[in-house]
């Protein structure tokens, strides 16, 4: 093992490390590269840990509609706040699998039929 | 009514409810590298690095191999040879330090790498350069220094028992966040590291201890460990290829083990989490969705769990006959806790989502009244034994924990027992008493459990993977499944081929482990950590009072901490023990000894050899209504040592037992001597062998191999053949234990410097040496003991002519690591003065053995020295109760280096135990007089009259002396009162005979005088 390699494989292992896995995969769009890999707080940052990991990618797009989601109000019962931020954010991410989802079945029927083209010519 | 023949303090355990610690942090997977390594070493006392071998891998995939030297420990031309060696075998080479920060740092720690070796504390220990004490979670342990570059983190080590230790990585000495992360809150965990011991992770598997030879062997890897002793000569080409097939060995090993662990089918339980049989039996449950006890029911009253755990008693060990020859039949329960537990229907418990407990004193009252040994063959009793009951025990027999004899540790024995504060049992103890003394315990409350709705969420698994063993916990009682499988794959492998035979005993092995690891141990799991600050605990005891106690030991529960569980089932252990007591009494038969699951069934004098057979047969046969299975036949089984080695058929047994766990069985050959079948190891397994299984005494004959077995080694069986040879001759308390020149060398154990203060005994040697050169951590140390007899010529010379003689303190000696027992004596010298030992002062294997088979059954009258015959249960007057917590702690520490209660969690004398024990005093001055109780009581007289008088609080020492000398202190002022009442007896005939005047006349004194000593006499408390 080179000390490139070496150096390499640290960078990884430690990325892993972070990531909580062995075999980390964006929950999202289904990145598999380590190295776009990021930990998401679900609910943000400021109302609890909870985290996934997905690209940075779709990490950009659901921090960005985080910043939608509406802000903590002086005196309102913080737990059931979170619980309410937490699901806004589940719903974020549900949102880009269903749009991955349909995507991935359009582009499915769009194969099938690119098939069935080929084995008639 | 039994008369009371001792007044004795009674231990019980208590909940202690311990400050709450830091959580430990969440595991995190390994990465798929690794990095196996094996040190060699000199063979002195020091037993520092020469050189060692390593593999680094990912996966199975070998990257690189190598060898690894200190260049301090190899001399020039070895380094050459080393080269040389590594050149052709095409090996990379390394110095230490470049060992240490390229692959243990740069590489395992970086990559989040398993380290991997056998008995892998010593081997980290002698690649540090430092050592110091850990603190915090792993204090009690060593922290060791490995690299010079402070970057790098220290390695904590804590050594758990013989088996297993804990060992990580310390935090790095430097900032772990990065500034944004800590601008941020985050903060992230310590990588603590992946370390898999193989020597626990072996254990843990395979359910016996191996050495890397023997496991080697055991598991028919493809290169198993080499042969090699001269380890004293230079490093030779032959010394560097069994070292790098150490370390080949340990991988392969290793990766068998890993390959049983996955045929577990038990994804979440990883190597570096093994620490016993009980984490495995945790992944079980786990797997199986069954939530902890303590996790569903969080809120259970701790008092209610000082009532429970103070009616948890271990198995019983006893013996009846006692150093007596005797025919017997051994029998053995089959698997005597998961069958109990099937029977009480336990698993109902384990799936629920917490206890229910209710009220049953009547019920139970008309309960135990009207039970009798018929109904207890009803499987359908026997759940209806999970109840608690407190009783005033009045002559009952009772577990009794005691130290009898004042012996040093307390031990259970089944003893009458009485009691004025209320006790609590459970109800399987109570029938026990009652089929034992013919009377019901009196009942003051009783508390039966039931458990709650089920939990939600259980899954079905299959064990061992196999589809066939599929248990579904809600619908099975997990304990019988698990046993009935086994019974069945046990029956397949008769009739099956080679090869299927070692799969199939792999699964049955597999569904051992699970049987035992969730049927008893988990339920009573509790930790003991030694905190570096003492703290306050708040126990609970058995009246379910609350009180705080300062300790330096934090009991932790276990996961699936259950006592109730762990307390019923040892109870209903020792109540079918109590039946096979009664059924043996009832067939006029009687018993030779018991230990947990088994007992000796003993032929009485003039009895048939047939009418004994039959009567066993009977007894075992009475048992077959209680099985819970879905096979036929009894519970309990007949031994194989009852049949003949090479016939096979049944052959008379016998049997000399000495004290607990301390017995032979035995053949007689033609010429009446004896052919051992089975010994106990027990007391004698801390000496290391004074010869080797190539050199036996000429004329003590092999034993068979299958006596070879449970660490049972060739010199305890020549031993035992003494034993028993003298014991069937004419002079049983002079076996011959000169059978070997060998046993006349100093006894030598060995241990391992496994903590700070046993390390501290070497002080003395370490001063002024190199590191390199001191004794360090987890290097084998020596143990001798002095003989009791001896005394210094220093002492004999200061010896003063008047006043009291000064206290001899008999030395301590240890001596430095030396494979030669020969030379060991040369190096002696006591632990706590640093002075050297003479030779002449060490005692002898011969000395050490001397009492051996004269060894005290302590808990039993007619058990001392020289009795022989029947042992006769005692009866104790409870005096006084202490809490205490886990037993036995440190086990393997207290039997290499005798017991010590500092290590045993006690939390002392119950509150009014203390004015009990002050009234007991008071009473015994009044007859004895201050000075002459005090004598007795061994205190100043000042001293007793300040705890008398509760100036005082007596420590915990005093009191445990106190309660050493009150009964013999109560015997003597019994003696008193007896003399006063045949004083006063004898002068009031006379008086009244002769007169008063006349009587004192002849009595040679003034007659007012007598009248003033009749008046005292009669007006003394008599006890």
């Amino acid at each position: 093992m080179t000390d490139k390699e070496l150096a390499r494989e640290i960078r990884k292992q430690q990325r892993f490390e972070k990531l909580g896995c062995n075999d980390p995969i964006c929950g999202a769009c289904g990145e598999a590269d380590y190295r776009v890999l990021e930990k998401h707080h679900v609910a943000g940052r400021k109302h609890d840990s909870d985290t996934v990991v997905i690209c940075r990618n779709c990490h950009r797009k659901v921090s960005d509609d985080q910043k939608d989601h509406p802000g903590f109000q002086p005196g309102s019962d913080q737990l059931l706040h979170a619980i309410g931020m937490f699901l806004i954010g589940l719903a974020d991410l549900l949102e880009m699998v269903i749009q991955k989802l349909t995507e991935f079945g359009f582009a499915l029927i769009d194969r099938a039929a690119l098939n069935a083209g080929e084995a008639q010519s | 009514m039994k008369p009371i023949t001792d007044h004795r303090s009674i231990a019980l355990r208590a909940y202690a409810n311990a400050a709450k610690v830091r959580k430990p942090a969440r595991f995190r997977e390994p990465s798929e590298w690794s990095l196996t390594f094996d040190c060699e070493t000199t063979t002195d006392a020091a037993q520092s690095l020469r050189f060692g071998a390593y593999q680094f891998r990912k996966d199975s995939e070998l990257k690189e191999t190598g060898l690894f030297y200190d260049p301090q420990g190899i001399r020039a031309s070895e380094v050459a040879t080393l080269h040389a060696y590594a050149k052709a075998n095409r090996l990379t080479v390394r110095t230490r330090d470049d060992f240490v920060d390229e692959m243990i740092f740069l590489r395992a720690y970086q990559l989040r790498a398993r380290i991997i070796g056998f008995n892998l504390p010593f081997d980290i220990s002698r690649i540090a350069i430092d050592h110091g004490v850990a603190r915090r979670a792993m204090y009690g342990g060593f922290t060791f220094t490995l690299s010079r570059q402070k970057i790098w983190p220290h390695i904590r080590v804590k050594h758990l028992s013989r088996r297993c230790a804990l060992i990580d990585f310390a935090a790095p000495y430097r900032q772990r966040d990065s500034r944004g992360e800590r601008n941020r809150g985050i903060r992230n965990p310590v990588r603590r590291g992946h370390f898999v011991d193989v020597n626990t992770f072996a254990a843990s598997l395979l359910s016996q201890n191996f050495t890397l030879d023997s496991l080697s062997k055991f598991l028919k890897v493809a290169n198993p460990k080499l042969g090699f002793d001269d380890f004293d000569g230079p490093v030779s080409d032959e010394m560097l290829h069994y070292a790098v097939r150490d370390v080949q060995s340990t991988w392969e090993c290793y990766a068998a083990l890993l390959d049983k662990l996955s045929g577990l089918d038990l994804p979440e339980l990883r190597p570096e989490q093994i620490y016993s049989e009980a984490s495995i039996g945790k992944v079980y449950l786990r797997a199986m969705g069954i939530a902890s006890w303590r996790e569903v029911q969080p809120d259970f009253p701790p008092q209610m769990l000082g009532h429970i755990l103070s009616s948890y008693y271990g198995g019983r060990s006893e013996i009846r006959v006692r150093r007596e020859a005797r025919q017997v039949v051994l029998c053995d329960f089959l698997s005597m806790y998961p069958t109990v537990c099937t029977l009480m229907g336990l698993w109902r418990f384990v799936i629920s989502s917490g206890l229910k407990r209710r009220r049953a004193t009547q019920r139970t009252r008309k309960f135990l009244a009207s039970v009798t040994l018929a109904d207890l063959q009803s499987p359908e009793l026997w759940p209806e034994l999970t109840t608690l009951v407190r009783v005033r025990p009045d002559a009952d027999i009772f577990p009794v924990r005691a130290a009898y004899e004042n012996d040093a540790m307390a031990t259970i024995g089944a003893n009458y027992i009485s009691s004025d504060k209320p006790l609590w049992f459970t109800l399987a103890d109570c029938i026990a008493s009652k089929l034992l003394t013919g009377k019901a315990p009196k009942i003051l409350e009783a508390i039966a459990f039931e458990p709650g709705p089920m939990q939600t969420g259980l899954r079905p698994i299959n064990v061992s993977g196999n589809s066939q063993y599929w248990v579904d916990p809600a619908q099975t009682d997990f304990f019988r499944r698990v046993i009935e499988l086994r019974k069945a794959t046990q029956a397949h492998m008769t009739d099956a081929s080679e090869d299927k035979i070692a799969e199939l005993d792999s699964e049955q092995h597999a569904l051992k482990i699970c049987a035992n690891s969730t049927s008893y141990g988990i339920w009573m799991q509790v930790n003991v950590a030694k905190r570096s600050k003492r703290f306050d605990a708040t126990i609970f005891g058995y009246d379910g009072a609350s009180f705080e106690r300062e300790t330096d030991k934090a009991e932790k529960p276990g996961e699936y901490f259950h006592p109730l569980l762990g307390s019923l089932i040892t109870g209903a252990a020792r109540l079918i023990l109590a039946i096979t007591e009664s059924l043996i009494v009832a067939q006029g038969l009687e018993w030779a000894f018991c230990d947990t699951d088994s007992m000796a069934i003993a032929q009485p004098d003039g009895m048939a050899g047939d009418e004994f057979s039959q009567r066993v047969q009977e007894i075992t046969d009475w048992f077959a209504a209680l099985n819970p299975y879905d096979f036929p036949g009894s519970i309990l089984k007949i031994e194989g040592e009852n049949f003949g080695l090479e016939t096979g058929e049944p052959e008379p047994l016998y049997c000399w037992a000495v004290s607990s766990k301390r017995y032979a069985l035995f053949n007689l050959a033609n010429d009446g001597s004896p052919i051992l079948r089975k010994v106990s190891a027990h007391g004698l397994g801390h000496l290391l062998p004074p010869y080797h299984t190539g050199n036996p005494p000429p004329d003590i004959p092999a034993p068979h191999e299958s006596v070879l077995r449970s660490g049972v080694e060739r010199w305890h069986c020549d031993l035992w053949f003494e034993i028993v040879k003298a014991g069937l001759g004419q002079k049983p308390e002079m076996p011959r234990l000169d059978f070997h020149p060998a046993m006349n060398a100093p006894a030598v154990s060995r241990y391992g410097a496994t903590a700070p203060e046993l390390l501290r005994w070497f002080n003395g040697h370490n001063t002024n040496r190199s590191y390199r050169d001191q004794v360090k951590p987890f290097g084998f140390l020596l143990s001798l003991r002095a003989k009791q007899d001896w005394r210094s010529n220093d002492s004999v010379i200061a010896h003063p002519r008047r006043g009291r003689p000064p206290k001899i303190e008999l030395p301590k000696p240890v001596a430095l690591f030396e494979r030669d027992m020969a030379k060991v004596a040369a190096t002696a010298f006591d632990r706590e003065s640093g002075q050297p030992v003479p030779a002449d002062a060490l005692q002898t294997y011969r000395e050490a053995v001397a009492q051996y088979h004269l060894h005290r059954e302590s808990k039993f009258l007619c058990g001392n020295y020289l009795d022989r015959g029947t042992t006769r249960r005692r009866h104790i007057q409870a005096m006084g109760i202490r809490h205490i917590g886990k037993e036995a702690n440190e086990l393997d520490r207290q039997q290499m280096l005798g017991a010590d209660n500092e290590l045993n969690p006690d939390y002392g004398l119950a509150v009014d135990g203390l004015e009990q024990l002050r009234s007991d005093l008071a009473e015994i001055a009044e007859i004895l007089g201050n000075a002459g109780a005090a004598k007795a009581m061994r205190l100043t007289p000042r001293r007793f009259r300040a705890i008398i008088t509760g100036d005082v609080d007596p420590n915990d020492a005093t009191l445990r002396s106190l309660f050493r000398q009150l009964p013999e202190a109560r015997a003597k002022a019994e003696i008193l009162c007896g003399e006063w009442r045949q004083e006063l007896q004898q002068v009031s005939e006379m008086v009244q005979k002769l007169g008063l005047r006349e009587a004192a006349r002849q009595l040679g004194g003034d007659h007012s005088n007598l009248r003033r000593r009749m008046s005292r006499l009669s007006n003394r408390f008599v006890m």
